[in-house]
This record gives C-alpha cells, structure tokens and sequence, in this order.
C-alpha cells in the first residue's frame, strides 16, 4: 500500500501506515536490525515514532506494516543513573563508524497502565551513525527483565 | 532441586548422552562446555526470556490510548 514520492529535499520517500496516522519516511529513518529483535528475528527494519518532546515515549514499529510494534522508552526517564554495561559482541552488530548510541526499553503494558514493565537488561542499542542497532543482554547484574516504570502504583 | 557441588574440569551426566563439563572458573563467573546432541536446544536463559517478553509487548490493539495514558503518567 506504499506510496513511492518524493519529500521535500528531494530523498525518496514513502509513505507508511501508523496507529497515529500516516507518515512519511526516507531510508534515512529506517533503523536496520542485522539479526532482528530476539523473538522476532526475520524482521530487520524497523521506524521510530516519537510521541513527546523529549523522546521519552516512542514507538518502534515494523517500517512495512504496523505489526510488530513496540512501546520503547528513554531508560534514563525510569532510571536516571542507568548505565549499561555491553557486551563485546554488540560493536559487529551495531557497524562503523560507531557514533552517538540510542537506548531504547521495550514496555509491556499492563492493563493497569501503572504496572506497566521495561526490560532494563535486554536495551536496544542505536547506533545513530550509522543507523545500526541491535537488542543486546547487559552485562550488568542489577537490572532487571522486568522493571516497574511507575514504582509508586499498584500492590507493594 | 538437585543441587551437586564441582570443581573446575569436573562434570556432571545428565541422562545418556549430554555432558556438562566445568570447564573454567574465575570470579563470580564459570565456563560451562556442554556435549550434547545436535537436536537437544541449549540457550543462555536471558535470551529466551527477552524473546518472550518482546512477544508479550508487541502491541496491536489500543496502541494509542497506552501510549497517551503513559504519556500523562511520565510527565
């Protein structure tokens, strides 16, 4: 259902179906996943849809379809002294020249919404350079797979 | 829960055929060399917990009513 155009600086653009709305990419927004997300391995490229001013909420949705899509957040807005620790394999993965890095959690959403998880040890890791990136495992012990965002709701 | 202590170079028989052999210990860490049959699956258990929480986060339905009501909850 894409549509082949052209955007305003001239880069080949199409146009893709979102839950919020249509949206226009280039190939400069598509994030490319050499060996997929685990669980979802044959899909490699993926966009980002930001959804506040601060990037601390996004989407990351499959760039041909709406389905997979994740909810991702800024683990520095659950966790400000976040600081994983990669392990050796994730430079191959993530190409050259390695730039700035992007972290990412994925949310799962609990029908309480302040219940809702992010997976501190399993980050996605951008390279924005060369628009790489990859789901790697920290190394770190401390973090957990299932992290409350919202420490202050539901049972104790 | 079976519980047996090993030292390095040791190993342990699980059924007829699969070996797991302590193949180094430094630290808080220890290299595992496990023989086994080339049908038998072994993954390091962060990997498939990751896959399956991914499964579970992968959203389809009411996508943009979550992601509004984390929104106001994050600010």
């Amino acid at each position: 259902m894409s549509v082949n155009s052209r955007a305003e600086n001239g880069a080949p653009s199409r146009r893709i179906m979102t839950d919020f709305g249509e949206m226009e990419v280039t190939q400069s927004d598509i994030i490319h996943f050499d060996e997929g997300i685990l669980g979802f391995e044959d899909i490699k490229d993926y966009v980002l849809i930001s959804h506040d001013e601060h990037g601390s909420i996004m989407t990351l949705q499959y760039a041909d379809g709406v389905v997979p899509q994740f909810v991702v957040l800024d683990p520095f807005v659950v966790k400000a002294d976040y600081t994983p620790v990669l392990p050796a394999t994730a430079s191959k993965l993530l190409g050259e020249p390695l730039g700035k890095l992007t972290y990412l959690v994925i949310a799962v959403i609990k029908e309480n919404y302040l219940e809702t998880v992010v997976n501190m040890k399993s980050p996605i890791v951008i390279n924005t350079q060369t628009n790489k990136a990859a789901q790697v495992i920290v190394e770190n012990d401390d973090y957990s797979m299932r992290q409350r965002v919202f420490d202050n709701g539901g049972a104790q | 829960m079976l519980v047996i202590t090993r030292k390095s170079s040791e190993s342990i028989l699980i059924g007829d055929n699969i070996e797991v052999i302590i193949s180094e210990i430094n630290g808080d860490k220890v290299k595992l060399a496990i023989k086994a049959p080339k049908d038998v699956a072994i993954y390091r258990r962060e990997l498939v917990e990751t896959a399956q929480q991914n499964e579970a986060a992968n959203i389809s339905k009411d996508v943009v009513k979550a992601v509004d009501a984390l929104k106001g909850l994050l600010k």
